[in-house]
């Protein structure tokens, strides 16, 4: 007979490890840029955001949902004779997505939406106009994509993120031109691919001065 | 670890240390109309009208009433108070925003600014305006 245990004394929720996405962006680059290898560094024991490698650009304002990062797995069970739970189950699918809805009309969300690179949408040099040929034949526009949020605590800034070095826009939202109080906007999701370079599909990111302090509350020695 | 979580920052003392910069006087939670018209105008008083919370969040709906000797001031800086709980969030020593009443994660507007009290009267003018705001508690409770 063991001492009396009580939930209190293996209790170990922590609401200060409640993250939120207060704020965030969704940045760009074509597949010739760097990958984004680090969030952060630390330079005098004081830790900070990274610049970007060259090439990444921000799509702006994202509407209030943000962006949706999904993951849709197919499953596969192996049944066993006279057995009513599976004796296995093998994932056979991962599709990992990304929806975001470009509030903003500026050179990156026309870029993604119409599916043409950012670099060749030149405005015109007497009037500014911009043009953008449709292709009956639809291409594919391939990017490296980092979807960036950022909470906070009294220590600072802490950034989450997740790194899509190679994905496509594979699915298009409505271009809605009305006069309702909805604003023209970009609606695409993308769906990330292996980059055969790097090895892998998604990477998730997360550091900034908030998150240091809190690594032994979230289960890491320090 | 917790058994017993941490109290929520008082929501109407943090909002006012948000807006301290905009006015010298600044009020959180009751202040007569007396003790405000004896000290420094403009003044903002900030005061909790309700709301609920969750295990995280605070929500809670506010009152910022602005009081000056005319209605355009009055106005003016209700306005400014408007764009800046907008503008958040707001954090304990956070790097961009300070408030050492803890987390203030996003601000909406309930009702506008507009002006209480009659323009042509020769009163404090008063302009209200009602928020709602997330808050969660400050790294220092709970946990």
């Amino acid at each position: 007979m063991t001492g009396t245990l009580t939930y209190a004394s293996v209790d170990g929720r922590n609401e200060q490890n409640v993250r939120k996405a207060l704020r965030g962006s969704m940045f760009g680059a074509s597949t010739s840029a760097d990958a984004v290898t680090a969030l952060t560094t630390a330079s005098d024991e004081v830790v900070s955001l990274n610049a970007l490698p060259t090439g990444y650009s921000d799509f702006g304002q994202l509407s209030d949902a943000g962006i949706i990062l999904g993951s849709a797995t197919t499953t596969q069970n192996v049944q066993g004779w006279g057995r009513t739970v599976p004796v296995r189950a093998d994932i056979t699918q991962d599709t990992r997505t990304m929806q975001l809805v470009g509030l903003e009309t500026n050179k990156m969300t026309l870029a993604m939406y119409f599916q043409t690179d950012p670099s060749t949408i030149t405005p015109n040099e007497t009037t500014g106009e911009v043009q953008i040929v449709e292709p009956d034949t639809p291409t594919v526009l391939y990017w490296r994509m980092l979807a960036l949020a950022v909470d906070q605590n009294d220590a600072g800034e802490i950034y989450l993120a997740r790194f899509f070095p190679y994905c496509s826009v594979t699915k298009f939202g409505n271009m809605m031109f009305d006069s309702d109080k909805d604003v023209i906007s970009y609606d695409a999701t993308l769906t990330a691919y292996e980059d055969s370079t790097l090895g892998y599909s998604s990477m998730f990111l997360a550091g900034g001065p908030g998150w240091q302090p809190q690594l032994a509350a979230m289960g890491w020695t320090t | 670890m917790s058994a017993q979580l941490g109290v929520f920052s008082d929501p109407a003392a943090a909002v006012a240390d948000v807006l301290a910069g905009l006015v010298q006087a600044i009020y959180s939670g009751p202040k007569s109309l007396a003790g405000i018209q004896a000290g420094v105008m403009p003044a903002v008083r900030v005061s909790r009208t309700g709301g609920s919370d969750d295990l995280v969040n605070d929500t809670a709906s506010l009152k910022v009433d602005v009081f000056a000797p005319d209605a355009a001031t009055a106005l003016s800086v209700a306005r400014q108070c408007q764009q800046v709980l907008l503008s958040g969030p707001f954090v304990t020593g956070g790097p961009s925003f300070a408030t050492e009443d803890g987390c203030i994660d996003r601000a909406s507007t309930l009702s506008a600014p507009q002006l209480a009290t009659d323009p042509d009267a020769a009163v404090t003018q008063c302009v209200t305006a009602s928020y709602r705001i997330w808050m969660r508690r400050p790294s220092s409770q709970g946990g």
